[in-house]
Order: C-alpha cells, then sequence, then structure tokens
C-alpha cells in the first residue's frame, strides 16, 4: 500500500529529494515521497558499503523500479555506520513508509554544519511547487 | 479490465523470451543467431538467404540466449557481458522475483546452465543462460 503525500516537519531536505532525521551528530538519510512516487514501485536498492564515506552532492547508491534507475545523492557527508536490510531484501518497504521503516543508511556525520543547508519541509514543499 | 502499459508488456515478453524488434533483433543482427532459424524456409529463394545458409552452416558465432541474474540486480539493455556479448533486454521478472534478459553471448557461452557475468554500471554480477521462455505459467488442472 502506498504511502500518503507527506513531509514530516522534523526532517531536513535537500533539492534531490532526499530527506535527513538528524540525531546526535549522525543523521538517518532516506528518499522523499516525491521521489518514491515519481519512480513507482521499487524493485532493487543497491546501497553504500558500511563504513563508505559519503560526500555531500554525490551520489551514493541507487533505487530502481521496473522501469528506471535513479542515483540516490547523500544531502550531507558522513561515513556510513548502517545500511537498511529490509529495504535490501524488500525494497517496495520505501513506498509504504518512506520516511520511518524504508530509510536508507545511518551516517556519522562529517560536518554538522552542512545540516544549516538544508530545506525545511515548508521550503521544500515551495520548491516542489516550483517544479 | 484494467489499464495496462508498455513497462507491464515488456515484463510479459520477455519471461516468455519474445524478441523485441530494435533490442533483441535489428538490422544488424540475423535470424539465424537470434534462434529464428524456424520461422526462415532456407529452401526457398528470398533476399539475404545464402548469408543465412552460411550462418546456419558455419554456426553462429553469437547467438541470443535467456539469462536469470544468480545475484540482486537489474540487467538492463546495452550492458556488457563480461565472457563476451551485450544484453538486449532486462528486467526484473515480477514472476520470478529476480532480474532477467535477453542477450547475445559466445555461442561457447550458449547452452543453459553457462555462468555470464554482467556489468551492471561497473558492478560484475552473476547470471546463467536459461532454456527460453524464462517462465511459463504452471497449467491449470
Amino acid at each position: 500500500v502506498a504511502a500518503d503525500e507527506s513531509y514530516p516537519a522534523e526532517l531536513k531536505y535537500h533539492r534531490e529529494h532526499d530527506w535527513a532525521r538528524i540525531e546526535d551528530g549522525e543523521a538517518v538519510l532516506g528518499i522523499t515521497w516525491y521521489a518514491q512516487d515519481a519512480l513507482g514501485e521499487l524493485v532493487h536498492y543497491e546501497p553504500p558499503d558500511e563504513g563508505q564515506q559519503l560526500a555531500l552532492g554525490a551520489s551514493y547508491g541507487e533505487v530502481e523500479s521496473v522501469k528506471a534507475v535513479s542515483e540516490v545523492i547523500a544531502p550531507l557527508s558522513g561515513e556510513v555506520l548502517e545500511v537498511n536490510k529490509k529495504v535490501v531484501d524488500a525494497p517496495e518497504t520505501v513506498n509504504d513508509d518512506p520516511y520511518a521503516e524504508g530509510w536508507l543508511v545511518r551516517i556519522r556525520l562529517e560536518d554538522p554544519a552542512q545540516v544549516e543547508q538544508l530545506l525545511d519541509a515548508d521550503a521544500y514543499r515551495a520548491f516542489l511547487a516550483g517544479q | 479490465v484494467k489499464p495496462c502499459g508498455l513497462g507491464a508488456r515488456d515484463t510479459l515478453r520477455l519471461e516468455v523470451c519474445y524478441p523485441l524488434h530494435g533490442n533483441d533483433i535489428t538490422p544488424a543482427t540475423d535470424a539465424i543467431s537470434a534462434g529464428l532459424g524456424w520461422a526462415c524456409a532456407l529452401d526457398k529463394d528470398f533476399t539475404g538467404v545464402g548469408e543465412l545458409r552460411r550462418i546456419k552452416q558455419e554456426g553462429p558465432a553469437r547467438r541470443l540466449v535467456a539469462f536469470v541474474l544468480e545475484e540482486k540486480a537489474i540487467p538492463r539493455q546495452g550492458m556488457r557481458i563480461v565472457e563476451g556479448g551485450e544484453v538486449t533486454s532486462g528486467t526484473q521478472s515480477p514472476m520470478l522475483g529476480v532480474g532477467i534478459g535477453l542477450g547475445y553471448v559466445e555461442a561457447a557461452y550458449a547452452s543453459p546452465d553457462s555462468e555470464i557475468t554482467i556489468d551492471v554500471r561497473g558492478r560484475a554480477r552473476g547470471a546463467r543462460v536459461v532454456k527460453k521462455p524464462i517462465y511459463k505459467r504452471e497449467e491449470s488442472a
């Protein structure tokens, strides 16, 4: 069952349609409702390796639907602490629950100041409205 | 009746291994290598019959085969087959839940159970050549 459109206020957003949940020098990352809706049902998630270094603005993984492949862009820099194995095994989890069960990676932030460059939910919605 | 788009039709035709013109058969491929010799009356005269007779007699250098990924990955048109060859169609099979495809491989790798390797955007992913069709619905009793 696909989730209803939402952009939780407690998350930060990147224009490449990623979200970040900041927790104590770490961040959990995923793709937004808009991104999963544009792709359709996900059938494959190619995750980064644990320990891999993500760079703000660079691709760190891939998500694929039957028709399309999309790179996942890192909204923040940092080291991968954990990959969501549930999404590796059942990629459609992202469609069902993009902001909770469907997270993609957890990272240790390299530069917490980068968080200030991200959009809040209202700014991301305004960005989507202008697309 | 439900709407059905090209994506749905493409997965259906790939599971049963119907070649798609423009992907699996093109002006640069030939009917024998594509496994379509059954549709060619080589005892009759038509444009190109000499070349088809030659390929049939010598055996094609490459053959269009069906394959199933043995690792998590989705093959796509244009991906390189490391042992020699190229993916001409690929998708995720909704019925099998794995990546499937058609592609041309060297004749030495064309028999069922041959192990081949697909270059998925720089990552090597193992696949196995299978007998066509890749998927056939069980006949109901």
